[in-house]
């Protein structure tokens, strides 16, 4: 059954200018380099516009979900494996790895290699231990499920959860700047992934996905700006981004615009959205977009 | 989702160790929303009864991408007034798409949406008729 809806103009935009203007109110407050802020003053801010930007925690298991799609096969290669977790002493090497380590967790459970992800569980635990937040993982049920192939999907659920969980308390608790470093880490990582596989193996789907970060990277950026002046780390993540943003400056996205078709199915309402979005992107800048995403994410995996 | 599975899980997990793991609404939420999916996210909506009607009061953002379909799964408690319904509006302000007809009132509690425009969505939430109630909308990745 066809049912047709009323199309509500609402003009709820997506407004992040008092985002970037926060920034300009941070700069008179002086923060320490660790992760205990004076509770935040200036961050609070700027709550409002921080919620109107996506956290997409789950970006790897989109990533792999279309690397499978390909056929492409599982390569440890990928893997941040020279995170050594317990060589990282401050809060923001802590949260930004505790991150990039979520992303290859979702790469490795999305193609089942459970058994392997026990040793990176460990690290992720000594790391999410680290800024406290080791509470929101359930280790010994992670890893009891990362034994069994047929607990795949708890695996999975459990896992996000878990990050999902430690992303709303760190806000609520008045650290966002660690919670932005950690979902900074996960789209590092995804990012490498994509680009990396892409050398590889030139596909389409997978090109216009590097294309479309375009979009996700914008809003990284403004997730982490109110935290650029926190100390030097956090202003070199910041001038990495920048410079990443740079190689996406002439990737083109353009909309075309439609009516969503809708149908009722077995109970459920379906949605076909007719809307479309197209990635331009040269063969150059997507090289050039490949190599400082690996820049990036190999400066952040050393240990120092 | 291996549905029994997840129950064990469940079962083993502390009640409340720190967070919402052992939230059994999202749990069952989580299991209702089908077999051929990846859990993504959820959010958990409690509201008040609105003292006058509005927008939708719970509000997030969600960036979705090109190609990729998409499952939103609405549970109430039973202690709820009225049904958690949903609308998902673009970065224009359009509105994507709504778990609810306003012409007959219809209700669904579950939305499969296929995205053809990457970008960052709002997710709205509230109760039918501005009622109060406690939620769960479970965004999953049809695969």
């Amino acid at each position: 059954m066809r049912i047709t809806f009323v199309i509500l103009g609402l003009t709820l935009a997506v407004v992040f200018s008092g985002c970037r203007s926060s920034t300009g109110k941070n700069a008179g407050f002086v923060f320490p380099d660790e992760d205990s802020i004076p509770l935040a003053q200036a961050e609070q801010l700027s709550e409002e516009a921080l919620d109107d930007i996506s956290r997409n925690i789950s970006s790897p298991v989109e990533i792999a979900e279309i690397l499978q799609r390909m056929d492409v096969p599982f390569n440890a290669g990928y893997l941040a494996s020279e995170i050594d977790a317990s060589r990282q002493s401050t809060g923001f090497d802590k949260a930004l790895k505790l991150g990039i380590l979520g992303a290859d967790l979702g790469y490795l459970n999305m193609y089942e290699k459970t058994g392997t992800s026990i040793d990176l569980l460990s690290s992720i635990k000594k790391l999410a231990d680290g800024i406290n937040v080791g509470q929101f993982f359930d280790f010994e049920t992670l890893k009891r499920l990362s034994l069994n192939r047929s607990n795949l999907d708890s695996l999975l659920y459990l896992s996000l959860d878990s990050y999902n969980q430690i992303d709303r308390f760190l806000r609520e608790k008045g650290r966002g700047q660690l919670s932005a470093l950690m979902i900074t880490g996960v789209w590092i990582e995804g990012q490498y992934l994509a680009t990396q596989v892409l050398k590889q193996f030139p596909d389409t789907l997978l090109r216009n996905r590097v294309g479309e970060q375009k979009i996700i990277l914008n809003d990284l950026i403004m997730l982490i700006a109110p935290y650029c002046n926190l100390g030097n780390e956090y202003s070199s993540l910041c001038k990495d981004l920048q410079e990443l943003r740079e190689k996406y400056r002439e990737v083109r996205i353009t909309y075309t615009l439609g009516e969503p078709q809708m149908m009722e199915k077995d109970g459920a309402l379906i949605v076909v959205q007719t809307d479309q979005s197209k990635v331009e992107m040269t063969d150059e800048q997507l090289q050039a977009i490949t190599v400082t995403s690996e820049k990036v994410r190999n400066r952040y995996i050393s240990n120092k | 989702m291996n549905k029994l599975a997840l129950i064990l899980l469940v079962i083993s997990l502390p009640l409340g160790a720190g967070g919402q793991s052992g939230d059994p609404l999202v749990s069952k939420c989580v299991m209702s929303a089908g077999s051929n999916v990846t859990y993504l996210k959820d959010f958990r909506v409690q509201l008040g009864k609105a003292s006058a009607q509005s927008d939708f009061r719970f509000k997030q953002v969600f960036a979705l991408s090109k190609n990729m379909k998409y499952r939103f799964t609405l549970c109430n408690a039973s202690e709820s007034g009225g049904e958690l319904i949903m609308k998902l509006i673009d970065d224009t302000g359009r509105t994507v798409l709504q778990s609810f007809d306003p012409k007959s009132g219809k209700t669904f509690s579950s939305v499969e949406f296929t995205c053809n425009k990457t970008g960052t969505y709002k997710i709205l939430f509230d109760f039918k008729d501005f009622q109060q109630g406690l939620g769960v909308g479970v965004v999953s990745l049809v695969k």
